[in-house]
């Protein structure tokens, strides 16, 4: 059974409880797993342990329009980032959620390269790079993510694939109902190949999505060119190599002119 | 017999140091361009580390030390690399890898050595050796520009980062492709005295000159010197 989470742009109400509840969280957790007293833990800022934020931007010409929008791991079926992480620090959960496991990773920022959602974060005074697990931990407790509970607008929502997908929908034809204007569940269905659907659906305006970096055919396209540039590879070496070993077998018992 | 110079001493070293690199970029880069099938190679890397870093697994650390002999073996590259380009480039108009002849007549005499194993009619070196040179420098410089790019991720963008990373690979797969070819055509008995000049002596018999490498002989006859690089 597939988990899933569930943003409505729609309903959310800028807040950021949801942000200030994931800082906590991610810091009282290093206390529960015994870093540190809870003191200890929460006092050290770590900004890279908020997996869930507000990032604002300009769109247009100056001074332009500011957008906020909520900057947060898509849980990506395919999961780009976990496919180009060199020390398999990234596991996909079966249920869905993408975890990064902070003991393996090296720092090395290859998943940085591969996400198209520009998630990860790097943290140099660790050496590693963060991003949401979905508090897969809270999960497999029975407990909801942390950013779900804090939300006072029920605008995120948690709950297997099924129920969220089901969810959207109504919050989507009820909005287009109410408003006149088309809404999409962005994530529902396949993004694109390098990340299959989302196990982070977003219900939002259609004609405003990409203002939100929502964009259609999300992809990181030098580094998902790579697969082709490998199997192409692969087969020039088998073709030289193949090269090689029939000229080894012609070349037996023939007589060097010198 | 009269030895003529083919090799001076900096450029035999030069070589000599490049398989060095290359047998440590292939060893630590492996794991990384296919890891599902070379990850077994960090063990190797990893144990010794393991003493030091006992919570580390064979993934993450000796994916770590891979990666710190990789860019070692980057920064030695980086020393001698520009020291022997700038040394080449002075003599560049003397380099014997400029085209001689069109391709179809250089494919001719490639066919003519390697497959009825007669003297062709070759310079200083084969068509063969002429496109391995161009696309070793190619690629040479590709890798460089990229891996320091991926080597000082914190001065350029990710943006900058994904193209190198697109670079490096398709790099990668140049040499994985031309070496197998180098390596067994350096090693064949159709070029023993080559292979003598690069890691022995730097020098190849006159008679051999002149009945192997016609073309490069009449060069060094209306030169009348008896060395070029
Ligand atoms: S959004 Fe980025 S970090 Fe999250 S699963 Fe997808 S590729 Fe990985
Ligand atoms: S930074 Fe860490 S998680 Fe990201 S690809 Fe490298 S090792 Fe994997």
């Amino acid at each position: 059974m597939r988990v899933s989470m569930l943003y409505d742009m729609q309903a959310c109400l800028r807040c950021y409880a949801c942000s200030v509840q994931c800082g906590i969280e991610n810091r009282a957790r290093l206390s529960r797993d015994g870093r540190g007293t809870p003191e200890r833990v929460l006092e050290n800022q770590r900004p890279e342990l908020r997996f869930i934020f507000p990032v604002f931007h300009y769109l247009g010409n100056y001074p332009g329009r500011a957008v906020s929008y909520v900057h947060h791991c898509m849980h990506c079926e395919n999961a780009p980032c976990a496919r180009r992480c060199p020390a398999a620090a990234i596991e996909v959960k079966p249920y869905g959620p993408v975890v990064i496991h902070e003991e393996r990773c090296i720092g090395c920022r290859a998943c940085v390269e591969a996400c198209p959602f520009n998630v990860p974060r790097f943290a140099p005074r660790m050496g590693k790079t963060y991003k949401c697990f979905m508090c897969y931990d809270r999960l497999e407790a029975g407990l909801p993510p942390a950013c779900v509970e804090a939300c006072p607008a029920r605008a995120l929502y948690f709950g297997t694939r099924e129920e969220v997908l089901e969810e959207g929908r109504r919050r989507v034809s009820r909005y287009e109902k109410r408003l006149g204007e088309t809404f999409t569940l962005y994530g529902a269905e396949k993004v694109s190949e390098a990340t299959g659907y989302l196990h982070w659906v977003t219900v939002g305006p259609a004609a405003i999505l990409e203002d939100y970096t929502l964009r259609p055919d999300a992809a990181q396209k030098p580094i998902e060119a790579l697969d082709a540039v490998r199997t192409i590879g692969w087969v020039l070496f088998g073709a030289s190599a193949a090269g090689v070993i029939g000229h080894f077998l012609y070349s037996l018992g023939k007589r060097v002119e010198e | 017999m009269r030895e003529i110079q083919a090799f001076n001493r900096f450029q035999r070293s030069m070589h000599l140091h490049y398989i060095h690199f290359m047998v440590i970029f292939f060893l630590t880069g492996l794991p990384q361009v296919a890891p599902h099938h070379f990850r077994w190679l960090l063990y190797f890397f990893w144990v010794p580390f393991a003493w030091f870093s006992p919570e580390t697994t064979y993934l993450s650390g000796g994916m770590k030390v891979a990666m710190v002999l990789h860019r070692l073996a980057a920064v030695g590259l980086l020393i001698y690399a520009p020291l022997f380009a700038l040394r080449e480039l002075k003599n560049m108009g003397r380099w014997q890898i400029w085209p001689e002849g069109g391709p179809g007549a250089g494919i001719a005499e490639l066919i003519k050595h390697y497959l009825s194993f007669q003297p062709g009619r070759f310079g200083k070196y084969n068509f063969g050796q002429k496109c391995l040179a161009w696309l070793t420098i190619v690629a040479t410089g590709i890798m460089i520009v990229s891996g320091c790019i991926l080597m000082f991720k914190d001065a350029f963008s990710p943006s900058a980062w994904r193209w190198a990373r697109f670079f490096h690979d398709v790099g990668f797969f140049v040499f994985l492709v031309i070496l197998p070819i180098h390596i067994y055509m350096a090693l064949h008995p159709l070029n023993r005295k080559g292979f003598r000049a690069m890691f022995e002596t730097g020098t190849l018999p006159e008679d051999y000159v002149k009945t192997h490498h016609p073309l490069w002989w009449e060069k060094i006859k209306s030169r009348g010197g008896g060395s070029m690089s």
